[in-house]
């Protein structure tokens, strides 16, 4: 149940965040900053090796929270000046850092023979092992995420509309940008321990995506991501609880896909 | 003269381009400068000067004595992009996306006033989109969607107007139609406009005075000054891109005075540019169609 809650917590913060995600055509952000946690974790692997004072179970987990965090504050910084486009700042990060990452991965297992502690479960999520550290970090993010969003309702819907309309409308656009920036940041880091580096993209685009099908009225809109959500979140879980070979995360994702069809279905249906 | 925007010595430059050189001009409070030049002649980023967006090289500019980025936060500047790229996928509707026009000033967890909200439904109805209030954004047609727009712009009860290329994609009537809209809010409101055009109709029609900008001010008079020959110059890429030759020589303006010797009259609107040819009409006429 803790870890259903926590669960649920995730799914809700990152559903809401996916509207952001989907009107600004950020898709590609969450993968972006995903896999940049997997440089933090190459960087962790080759100091344990170098400084075996290092050696510590808590160091990968400590970079890849800090590279996510740097990575998708560069990516914001690089795209908002317009230096590169988003899609552009986005790719060269992740593959500099997957690259940094796999390169890690390699020099210890040269050092140590065998692969790093976490190595896969990075890539796939490790939901079976929920600490009460990361259910209050699931509380924490979805709160965060539902305060911003009611607090600057009109803020961050201006911002989504046009960033430069919005700036002249006397909103600070910059400040949005990043306080967005850094939500999906956190939500990535703390969904990527369910679903893994590989499918947390899924949690930020599905639900938003889903909606949007389906109504374009904003309260319908958020209502239904927040169910696509939480239809992922509870039937990934239950279906784990039924059938253990089954993953949490690949089930989370693969119900949420299945929403997405039938809401497209349903779309085309109602177009006719 | 009493002047609201006040540009002096503005230059800017992008690495090692010059985009703006030494430009100063003034727009009277209640006056409506129009600002032709082109492509690529620095025009937007002057209004994004104006704006406070981009910061120049050099130079001041003054909105009634605030700088643009203070003008900006109270309000004070209204503005209607080119070709804006405003995501319609948001789901919302005309209102909340008029409404979003006051998002900076309105404060955390407000909504507009009641007084706000009377004058923004004066302006809806103004512009004709009561019909549309509760549309979804993707919904609206393109005409509609300028129109809410220019609604937007205007819910902070600016002071300055800037409109860049605003007739840009409509067609004739529409773009009669909007030029009629804009004249009988900027007198109802009150406004200063900065209009930037390709359109020379649009821009003489509504501007009591004209901007000639290619990196830096060649002209800036009343229309009616304007000589036709700076006009060839300024538009020599857009005359070729119709397909017009010899413009030089097809400048006929027309008048009504039978004494015109074709240059106290140059406001040069074209009236029917096809190929081969161009011909201008007098500036009252062209007034007289917006």
């Amino acid at each position: 149940m803790t870890a259903l809650a926590a669960f649920s917590c995730v799914a809700i913060a990152c559903a809401l965040l996916s509207l952001v995600v989907v009107t600004r055509r950020w898709a590609f952000i969450g993968e972006g900053i995903g896999h940049s946690g997997f440089g933090g974790a190459g960087t962790a692997w080759i100091l344990m090796c170098l400084v075996p004072a290092l050696d510590q179970p808590w160091l990968p987990q400590v970079m890849v929270v800090t590279f996510s965090l740097a990575t998708a504050l560069g990516m914001g910084a690089l795209s908002r000046r317009n230096a590169v486009t988003g899609d552009v700042s986005i790719g060269i990060f992740l593959v500099a850092t997957v690259a940094w990452g796999f390169l890690g991965q390699r020099y210890y297992f040269v050092q140590r023979h065998a692969d790093p502690a976490g190595f896969l479960t990075l890539f796939f999520g490790q939901p079976e092992t929920i600490s009460n550290l990361y259910v209050a970090c699931s509380a924490a993010i979805l709160l965060a995420v539902v305060t911003a969003m009611l607090a600057l309702r009109k803020e961050i819907l201006a911002y989504c509309l046009d960033p430069l309309l919005a700036e002249v409308s006397g909103v600070r656009a910059g400040a949005i940008h990043y306080l967005l920036i850094t939500l999906i940041a956190i939500a990535t880091i703390i969904g990527m321990q369910v679903v893994g580096t590989l499918l947390v993209t899924a949690l930020l685009v599905l639900p938003g995506a889903t909606a949007q099908l389906l109504s374009r009225k904003l309260s319908v809109v958020s209502a239904i991501s927040v169910a696509t959500g939480l239809f992922g979140a509870i039937g990934g879980s239950s279906i784990h609880a039924q059938w253990r070979a089954i993953p949490v995360g690949p089930a989370f994702v693969l119900l949420m896909f299945f929403a997405f069809c039938g809401a497209l279905g349903a779309s085309r249906l109602r177009k006719r | 003269m009493d002047s609201l925007l006040d540009i002096r010595d503005v230059s800017l430059s992008y690495r090692d381009k010059l985009v703006l050189d030494g430009v100063t001009l003034s727009v009277a409070r209640g006056g409506t400068l129009g600002m032709i030049g082109p492509n690529g002649a620095g025009k937007t980023s002057l209004l994004k000067i104006i704006l406070g967006i981009v910061t120049p090289t050099r130079g001041t500019v003054l909105i009634d004595g605030l700088s643009p980025r203070q003008a900006t936060r109270r309000g004070w500047v209204g503005y209607l992009p080119q070709n804006p790229t405003i995501a319609t996928n948001l789901p919302i509707d005309t209102r909340q996306l008029i409404e979003l026009g006051m998002a900076g000033r309105v404060g955390m967890l407000h909504s507009p006033s009641a007084d706000d909200g009377r004058f923004i439904d004066d302006l809806i109805r103004e512009v004709d989109l009561s019909e549309q209030l509760h549309t979804p954004i993707g919904e609206l047609s393109g005409g509609q969607l300028q129109r809410a727009l220019i609604v937007r712009a205007l819910v902070s009860r600016p002071k300055l107007l800037l409109l860049d290329e605003p007739t840009i994609g409509i067609d004739p009537r529409g773009q009669q139609e909007f030029m009629r809209l804009l004249a009988d809010l900027k007198s109802r409101l009150d406004l200063t406009i900065v209009f930037v055009s390709h359109d020379l109709r649009a821009v003489t029609g509504i501007s009591d005075r004209i901007a000639c900008v290619s990196k830096s001010i060649h002209f800036h008079d009343v229309p009616q000054h304007m000589p036709g020959e700076l006009v060839h110059r300024m538009f020599a890429c857009d005359l070729d891109a119709l397909g017009i030759e010899g413009p030089r020589a097809a400048v006929t303006p027309l008048c009504n005075d039978p004494n015109c010797d074709g240059h106290h009259h140059s406001s040069l609107a074209p009236a029917a540019v096809g190929k081969g040819s161009l011909s201008f009409e007098s500036d009252d006429a062209t007034k007289a169609d917006a």
